[in-house]
This record gives structure tokens, sequence and C-alpha cells, in this order.
């Protein structure tokens, strides 16, 4: 990568504007002094083309010449002269579809070509919702009450670890007073790569469920539940988006269900549950913790793979391959081990495994993991 | 007559072909220099050498014997916004490079990714914008971020006068991109270069960062 100073650039050029042809296309090749020490690769290779070209024209233009000069004395004409005219036609075509394309990197090495468009609108990317699995509250009754984020194709939300970039949504629940709420869950996350970066999160739609009490008692008209959502939608970049939502049930005595029940329903379950015939061991070993993961169900559940999101960050290396194993358990029953990598800049290990685990089980099964971490 | 012409219009071909091939091949050498090398905590932090924004190359090694912090940037990311928006970047580059030590802002957004510009955008977009680091340099095939594991916009490393890495991971403990949060945060290239030059030892070596994904071409 050896790099051409401009005068030396500048010397070449006039060297070579004896040819009128080679001049044509070097008039539309910009020489910005500005750009002057940017860019030498390109600059160079054009400097390198020129050149060969040059001493090949010539070299081919006196061959031509010597031929037509040999034949008119010999026989008076040539009748071979178009061919070689033709090739050099073609010889010429080539070199100035080079040189555009050469043009064209240099051009957007330079900016010259159009920048990146605009940030798209932070309400293109994700569309925020409140929606409720009840179209009217009953009082004393529990319902369910949801933030539903629809994501355009291609772009992703973060989960609560947000994995190697980004950050969780957020949402601030704001019901009338006498109303309780309790936030349910966060759904398991997908993972997502981005280049060398694999984020967690959600693609398409995330639904965020909250469970609201309202209080026996209860007079007159409609409720209003609002809730204040923020996000960070990403794809190739990232883009914060909010909004501030609002829905108006109605007060009835008898609660009637809403579309939005299937949905919501589907959502919970991807509630991580506890823990329940699944025993869960973390312990160290090398740079990793080893998950070993026993079933007391019978023994016809097979377990093809799995994942472990951890609560915190820092502590897994997000884009490491975890490698699940198969091993003999007590009673014929299968046992599995799963290899889960240490975040590699970590400089300790943390006391519990606290996180979700996500696992294969014909359809995905999310678990609650809280267990301390043993050092062997 | 006509073996010479055909013999005649392949050397014309090889002609084309040669400095053509020669070009192609010149690009990838770049990325083969530092393949092998990787930036890890305690450990000497891998040399590198990149174009800056002001037409000079700037090597990790013409700054031995100072301290040097590298800012991993793209101007158009939330959370960087929050820090220049905010001046809490600017004063912090003020602050030490007035003490004498070496800034480096990187951009590794590849070629038509957010936050790629060329240098002279870059320029007006940091004399808009009041920075003052040692250095702006752009690192469009993303060696250098690679290199160093960088993930996120921002992302911290510090580097001691002995050229050992003492610091990677966040700029701050307030991993969202509220300006609001600079105030109360423990800023992490604070408490590394405060401990540090006054030769008590780093008490976090590593956090994660967070951010925006570094935009490294696919």
């Amino acid at each position: 990568m050896q790099q051409i100073p401009c005068a030396d650039r500048d010397g070449v050029r006039r060297r070579g504007a004896a040819w009128a042809s080679v001049a044509r296309t070097r008039a539309s090749f910009p020489m910005r002094r500005s750009g002057c020490a940017r860019h030498y690769k390109v600059r160079s290779s054009v400097v390198l083309k020129r050149r060969a070209f040059l001493v090949m024209m010539r070299w081919y233009m006196r061959a031509c010449i010597r031929i037509h000069r040999y034949k008119t004395a010999r026989v008076g004409s040539w009748p071979r002269a178009p061919r070689c005219a033709a090739i050099a036609a073609l010889l010429i075509a080539c070199h100035l579809a080079n040189t555009a394309c050469i043009f064209g990197a240099t051009a957007r090495a330079q900016g010259l070509t159009p920048q990146l468009p605009a940030d798209p609108d932070p309400s293109e990317l994700v569309r925020a919702q409140l929606v409720a699995d009840v179209d009217a509250i009953a009082p004393g009754k529990p319902f369910r009450l949801a933030v539903r984020l629809e994501i355009k194709e291609g772009w992703h939300v973060n989960w609560l670890n947000p994995g190697d970039a980004g950050l969780a949504p957020g949402v601030e629940w704001r019901v009338p007073g006498g109303f309780k709420t309790t936030v349910i869950c966060w759904p398991y996350p997908a993972r997502f790569e981005t280049g060398p970066l694999v984020i967690f999160g959600y693609a398409k739609e995330l639904i965020l469920i909250t469970e609201v009490t309202p209080p026996a008692q209860m007079s007159g008209g409609p409720v209003q539940l609002s809730a204040e959502v923020t996000w960070l939608a990403c794809e190739e970049a990232c883009i914060p988006g909010s909004a501030s939502l609002n829905l108006m049930l109605p007060v009835e005595q008898a609660s009637r269900t809403s579309p939005w029940s299937g949905p919501i329903e589907a959502w919970l379950g991807r509630c991580p549950r506890p823990a329940g015939a699944w025993n869960v061991d973390a312990s160290v070993f090398e740079d990793a913790m080893l998950l070993d993961l026993q079933t007391a169900e019978d023994s016809s559940v097979k377990l093809s793979g799995a994942f472990f999101y951890p609560y915190d960050t820092g502590v897994i290396e997000n884009s490491s391959p975890q490698l699940l194993s198969v091993l003999e358990g007590p009673q014929g029953r299968s046992a599995y081990q799963l290899r889960v990598p240490f975040w590699r800049m970590a400089t300790s290990t943390p006391e519990r495994v606290r996180g979700v685990l996500v696992m294969d089980l014909g359809s995905p099964r999310a678990i609650e993991v809280d267990v301390p971490l043993r050092r062997r | 007559m006509k073996f010479g012409r055909t013999t005649a219009f392949l050397a014309l071909a090889a002609a084309v072909a040669v400095p053509y091939g020669v070009i192609a091949g010149d690009n990838h050498s770049h990325d083969a220099k530092h393949a092998d090398k990787h930036a890890a905590i305690d450990q000497k932090a891998p040399d590198f050498s990149l174009a800056g924004i002001d037409g000079k190359t700037y090597s990790l090694a013409d700054f031995k014997g100072k301290y040097v912090v590298l800012e991993w940037n793209n101007f158009d990311c939330p959370f960087v916004k929050k820090f220049y928006g905010s001046g809490k970047m600017q004063s912090l580059q003020n602050e030490y490079t007035d003490k004498g030590v070496a800034w480096l802002t990187i951009c590794s957004s590849a070629e038509g990714k957010q936050g790629y510009y060329d240098a002279e955008t870059l320029k007006t977009m940091n004399a808009d914008r009041k920075t003052s680091p040692t250095a702006y340099l752009r690192d469009a095939d993303g060696t250098v971020g690679k290199m160093y594991g960088a993930k996120t916009t921002p992302h911290i490393f510090i580097i001691n006068p002995d050229g050992v890495l003492i610091y990677a991971g966040a700029i701050d403990d307030k991993p969202d991109f509220d300006p609001a949060t600079i105030e109360g945060a423990n800023n992490y290239v604070v408490t590394t270069l405060g401990s540090a030059i006054a030769g008590k030892p780093v008490a976090v070596k590593t956090t994660e960062p967070y951010g925006c994904g570094v935009k490294y071409s696919n």
C-alpha cells in the first residue's frame, strides 16, 4: 500500500495528456486537492492502469501502422484493416469501462454519491398499541393489560439483557388510583446476529403484559388506562422511539373477553416458568459454566437444544455457541450438560447463575434459573 | 501472419489483465496484517495504524509513554448522541488531553452503514460538536475494531504508558441513552484514569459495554 503523493500524480497527468482519448476520460476523473492523501489505494491503481493502457495502445497502433504499410506496399490494399480498428476500439471501450468503474469506487469512497438516507421515522419501525384481554372490566376482577410493539421486518427490539448492543424497551404503566398492577414477565427472547455481534431480543412482535386488578368497589363511567413506552429499534442502525398510549374500557358487572385475549395468552406462553421437574446445577469449568440438566419427567422427553440467557450483562460470551451434551442419567433417564462460555473479558465469575434457559423439547420451553455457581 | 496477430492479441489481453489483477489483490493485504492480534486486559494492547480525518496516519506506538483512550464512535447512534449532545464527551476529551492523555476516537462503521462518512464530512461534524480528541480515525474495514473486540458505540479502551490495556468496557454504569443519567453515573474513564494516574490499582478493569452495535461490514 504505497501512498502516491499529489505532485507525482499530477506529473502522470501531464505526461498522459498527449493522448486525446485518455485525456477525455481523465477530464471526468476528480482530482480534488483536499482528497489527496485519502483513497490512495484506488488512485494508485488508476495510475497503474493508465500507464499500462498507454504502453499498450502505443504498441498496438504502431503494429497496426507497420502492418498497414507492409500490406499497402505488397498488394495495394489491406482487407484486415477493419479488424485491426475493431480490436483497437474494443480496447478503448474496455479501458473506458474500467475507468468508469474505478471512478465510481473513488466517488463512493469520497462520498460524492449521496450520503446515507435520513434516519427512518421511528413510528414506521415500531407501532405501539395498548391492548387488553377484556373489552369491559368488572370490579375486583383481574385482567391483562399489554403493550404491543409491532416491529418492521428486519428490525428488532431488545430483551432485558440486550446482548452485545441495544437497550430493553421500558414501560411505565399508568392506572387510576385503587388499581393494582403486577408485571408478569419478560417473554423469552431470540438471538439475532449482526456482523460479529449477537443481540438478544424480538423480531416482528413483542407483547409485554401486566396484570391489573381493579378495586372491588367501582362506580361510574369508563376507565382510562395508559402506558408510557420507550424503545430502541435496531437493524443496521439503532433508532429510539417512544409513545404515550391510552385505552378506555367501560366498567360492567361481568368482564367481556376481547379479541386480544388470544395473542396475550400466546405471549404468556413465552414467560419463563419455574424449573419444575427440571433440576439445574451450575459449576465453573475452565472458561465456561456447565449447566447440568436433569428431568424427573418421563424418559420420552428428549432435549435437542438449549440456550441460556443470563439476566445480567457481562456474564457470558453472547456470540459463542452453547454446546449441549447428552449424558447417562440415573434410572435410564437422560441427563444433559450445556457448556456456556463466560464472557472473554470477565475478570470474575458471578456467585449465582440467574437467567432463562430456553430448551427445545419438540417445542420451546423456557425455565427460570437462579442457582449458586459451584467452583469445582 | 495470422499466428502473429493472434499472439499479439493474447499479449494485449495479458497486458490488460495483469495490472487489473495486481490492483484487485492489493485491497486485501491490510486485513491479513492484523489478523492474529487480539486485545486482552492486562496484556500489551495490539498496535495499529489508521488514517485520521486530518490526513495524517496515527499508530498506537506513537503514543508510547502516554495514557491512551480509545473511544469507539458513530455520531448517529443515540447512545453516542447522549454523550456529545450533553457535552460530556467533549469535556472528558478536553480534561484528559490537557493532562497529556492521547484520546483517539475511532469509527469502524463500514462504508454505506450508519456513522460512515468521508473525512471532510467528519471534520465538519467534529467541528460542529466542538470535539477535541487527539485524532479522529477511520476504520471502515473494521480491522482495528475487531482486533480490540469493539462491540458498541461508545466502547472505551484505556492503555497505560507501558502499552498495557488497563480498562475495556462501557463509558459509565448507566446503560441508556437518556442524557439525564450522565450526572449521577460512575464514569469509568474518570475512575480508571483517576486511579491509574494517581498510581493506584484500577478497581474495575472490564465492564460489559452498552450502546449501538458497531456497524461492521457483513
